[in-house]
């Protein structure tokens, strides 16, 4: 998927990928790829733009601590991430199940 | 010196980026860790070591990709703001800085002159330097800690030489006869971090800290009369993790109460008592869904002991209280606060009269948080602000119930300066303090002198990455 094309969605997918556990940047972009299976490529430093405007939203908090003498921020989901998702989800089912439909009737 | 593409990466984002200096340091460091974990990955497949460096900048994309002002990261024009290299050992200079036409805000006779002490001496071999903790033991004795980092230096121009920390920091500590500071033998114990001093005698005095680049349990530092040891820090028996001590408190040798955060994420609030042998886990309340931090204690008896930080529950972190009876530790409730907030500081004069401070973000606006305990209620006591935003780092106790508060702040003309603020038994003050010639500096922590006024560290960076050691005598007559 093009990077432009991910963009717009790359906030809902970051809480996606956040809701099982929490992670830092590096484990989010791995854990981004395993999802989409391999589908999202895109320049890794786009997701901390990102995470930074979740966390100014009170969608995602985050701790750092210290990991073999680096500082590590690891980010979690908050529970206004969860509700959140949770209305992005559904706003994005209901706009590919139109998708797909138009398609469909297309023959 | 050879290259490092990772430092060079840095070293150019560094100086493209805009905002706050410690948001810019959190971005780098944030950014950096990706990168080396990303190359550390790459090398342990196979790749040759610059290799794996390269490829996992180029993976991690070019920083005009890293967003637009509207996104958070800035990059307002290509320029190098390198460090450049500067002796790493200050001269003993005493600046004194009198103010005589302060501004209406800040107080005109509470302070007339504050001292800048700019001479601790640093080992040349630490490029980067900074002190976090402070105590001031009698007018002949105390004790200052903090971390030093050996620079790599490496050109990036003809003219412009990079410097980068080289981790992991060691524990640097001074002792302070009461004009002068002293380096003193440290334990040696690479990546641990320490932040806070604390002293019941002059034999009797506690550095804490929490885990770092040894990933083993971690340990605090007790000072007994000798040298330093390192005392060990023990695990929660329940799948908890390493604990970060914030604070200690001590009431003798044989009685100490500490408090932190445990592991995982460093959001579960913990203390811990001394017995005069080793430290034990206390229970603390914490539900499943409130996760929280201790950031300061005082123990004023063994049944006495107060603790402040910050809790999250379902909403933003709030001011956290908690206090030991001798038998248990239960919150205490303290006016809510709209916004994020928490307090980090507290300084007990007697068990009627306890101060704790902290933060306050409000909307845009980012203040001091000081709330007072009577013997009953705490409540919320309002200071003049110090900026635009402030940080508040330390809050400490004289005897004669003045206390001093210092940390950093942003106003309308100042990117990041140190601010600090006095009680005077009746009202909050705006100190003035001598304004660096350049680069910027902060106040990590301060300790009242017996003698009046306070003893504040933190660190200065008079350009780049570098940063040294700060010391300022705040003196009120």
């Amino acid at each position: 998927v093009r990077s432009q094309a991910l963009k717009g969605h790359l906030d809902l997918l970051l809480l996606a990928a956040l809701r099982s556990e929490p992670a830092h940047g590096y484990l989010l972009v791995q854990r981004l790829a395993v999802m989409s299976g391999g589908e999202f490529d895109l320049p890794e430093g786009t997701i901390y733009p990102a995470l930074h405007r979740l966390e100014a939203a009170r969608l995602v908090r985050s701790r750092s601590f210290v990991h073999r003498g680096r500082t590590r921020r690891v980010y979690e989901m908050t529970a206004a991430g969860e509700r959140a998702l949770a209305g992005e989800r559904a706003e994005w089912e209901r706009f590919a199940a139109g998708v797909m439909r138009t398609l469909e009737a297309s023959g | 010196v050879s290259l490092d593409p990772i430092g060079e990466y840095l070293q150019s984002l560094a100086g493209r980026l805009r905002g706050w200096p410690w948001k810019r340091r959190r971005v780098l460091a944030e950014v950096e860790d990706h990168l080396r974990e990303s190359a550390e990955v790459a090398e342990a497949a196979g790749a040759d070591r610059a290799e794996a460096q390269r490829s996992a900048v180029e993976r991690f994309g070019d920083t005009a990709a890293l967003g637009s002002p509207r996104q958070g990261w800035s990059v307002p024009r290509v320029v190098v703001a390198a460090g450049l290299a500067v002796a790493a050992v200050v001269a003993a200079v005493v600046v004194v800085v009198e103010r005589s036409s302060p501004s209406p805000r800040q107080h005109a006779s509470a302070i007339k002159l504050v001292m800048r002490v700019a001479g601790v001496p640093v080992a040349a071999r630490f490029k980067m330097s900074q002190l976090a903790g402070v105590v001031v033991v009698s007018a002949r004795d105390g004790w200052a800690i903090g971390s030093a980092s050996r620079g790599l230096r490496y050109p990036i121009s003809k003219t412009f030489i990079g410097i980068a920390p080289v981790w992991p920091s060691h524990l640097v500590i001074y002792h302070w006869d009461g004009s002068r500071w002293h380096p003193f033998p440290a334990p040696n114990v690479p990546g641990t971090w320490f932040t806070q001093l604390s002293a019941s005698s002059p034999t009797n005095v506690w550095a804490s800290g929490g885990p770092g680049y040894d990933g083993g349990q971690g340990h605090l530092a007790h000072f007994t009369g000798q040298r330093w040891q390192l005392v060990h820090v023990p695990i929660p028996p329940k799948g908890g993790g390493h604990i970060f001590v914030s604070g200690v408190s001590p009431i003798s040798s044989r009685l100490a109460f500490a408090v932190g955060a445990a592991d995982p994420f460093y959001i579960h609030p913990a203390a811990l008592r001394w017995n005069g042998r080793r430290w034990s886990i206390m229970r603390v309340p914490n539900g499943p869904d409130t996760d929280g931090t201790l950031d300061g204690v005082a123990a004023l008896s063994a049944s006495d002991v107060w603790a402040v930080g910050e809790s999250y529950y379902h909403g933003p972190w709030q001011p956290l209280i908690e206090h030991f009876n001798g038998h248990t530790w239960s919150i205490v409730s303290s006016p809510p606060i709209s916004g994020r907030a928490g307090l980090s500081s507290i300084a007990a004069i007697s068990p009627t009269n306890i101060w704790a401070a902290g933060y306050w973000q409000n909307g845009h606006h980012g203040v001091a948080l000081v709330e007072h305990y009577n013997g009953h209620t705490w409540t919320r006591i309002s200071v003049p602000p110090a900026g635009t935003q402030t940080n508040v780092r330390s809050l400490t106790a004289a005897r004669d119930g003045q206390l001093w508060l210092v940390g950093l702040r942003q106003t309308r003309t100042a990117s990041y300066e140190p601010f600090a603020e006095q009680y005077t038994g009746q009202s909050w003050k705006l100190l003035a303090l001598p304004t660096p010639a350049h680069g910027w500096s902060t106040l990590l922590s301060a300790s009242a002198l017996p003698t009046g006024g306070a003893i504040a560290v933190g660190y200065g960076s008079p350009r780049g990455w570098i940063y040294q050691p700060l010391v300022e005598q705040i003196t009120t007559s």
